[in-house]
């Protein structure tokens, strides 16, 4: 478990598949899954934009209208405040100033987000966090089972 | 340091650019069919394979637990279909 303190307080986070629940991993990977192909903020609009004029060029156009919908999903992150980035953060959080977080519903995802935002916890330290889980984790994933490569090429189960 | 060596690579990397655009795939997250449901499903499709190998609720492990226990499960699969003993009775 690794800590990561700010103005006073504390968060525990998982960085070890021998701890982590397989269910707060599956949420991790599906808040990456959500925020790699919608995003959740301003940068995404452009991306999104880019990729329509480019697809309507090559006369993609239904993946055009595919993207378009994507782009509409993330118009709606941005007017909602919802951030799949920020969401997937929560999922590896352990405890809170030595509190357990309780089971994750799309509530307490959104109340503890608000707390952390109120507590001073600032978007550096979660990427941070995010990017050293991503290196940590995901690699002993891959060298530590086989299935993880076999489940990876059926393409029906890919932690990212 | 194209101008440096006299050389204009930017046509070229907009062709590359323009290749692996259209190479990659748009992903819909919208629907019955998106790639989120798809996940969903597929992690549950998972835990009940696993739930005939395990006495355990499988969404109980840790991911190094799942991953170990469907490595096994896969195995074992492997093993009753090719006609030999069951190794773990």
């Amino acid at each position: 478990m690794k800590k990561v303190r700010y103005k006073g307080n504390y968060l525990e986070i998982y960085d070890s598949i021998g701890e982590m629940p397989i269910t707060r991993f599956q949420a991790y990977n599906r808040f990456c899954l959500i925020d790699s192909g919608i995003g959740g903020g301003l940068e995404g609009v452009q991306k999104h934009i880019d990729a329509i004029k480019r697809l309507m060029s090559s006369g993609k156009h239904e993946d055009a209208a595919k993207e378009l919908v994507n782009y509409h999903q993330n118009l709606i992150f941005i007017i909602e405040k919802s951030n799949p980035e920020l969401m997937s953060f929560i999922c590896l959080i352990k405890s809170i100033n030595g509190k357990d977080l309780p089971e994750l519903t799309a509530d307490i995802i959104e109340k503890t987000i608000k707390e952390l935002g109120k507590d001073g916890l600032t978007i550096g330290k979660v990427r941070g966090a995010l990017n050293d889980f991503k290196k940590k984790v995901i690699l002993s994933l891959k060298f530590s089972s086989q299935n993880f490569r076999i489940v990876q090429k059926q393409k029906s189960f890919s932690p990212i | 340091m194209s101008k440096i060596l006299g050389e204009e690579k930017q046509e070229d990397i907009k062709q590359i650019e323009k290749q692996i655009f259209e190479r990659a795939e748009i992903k819909s997250f919208h629907g019955n069919n998106s790639l989120e449901v798809k996940l969903i499903k597929s992690f549950e499709e998972t835990c009940v394979y696993l739930s005939r190998y395990l006495s355990r609720n499988p969404k109980e492990l840790t991911v190094l637990e799942f991953y170990q226990a469907l490595e096994v499960a896969i195995e074992q699969d492997k093993k009753q279909r090719n006609g030999k003993s069951y190794p773990f009775k």
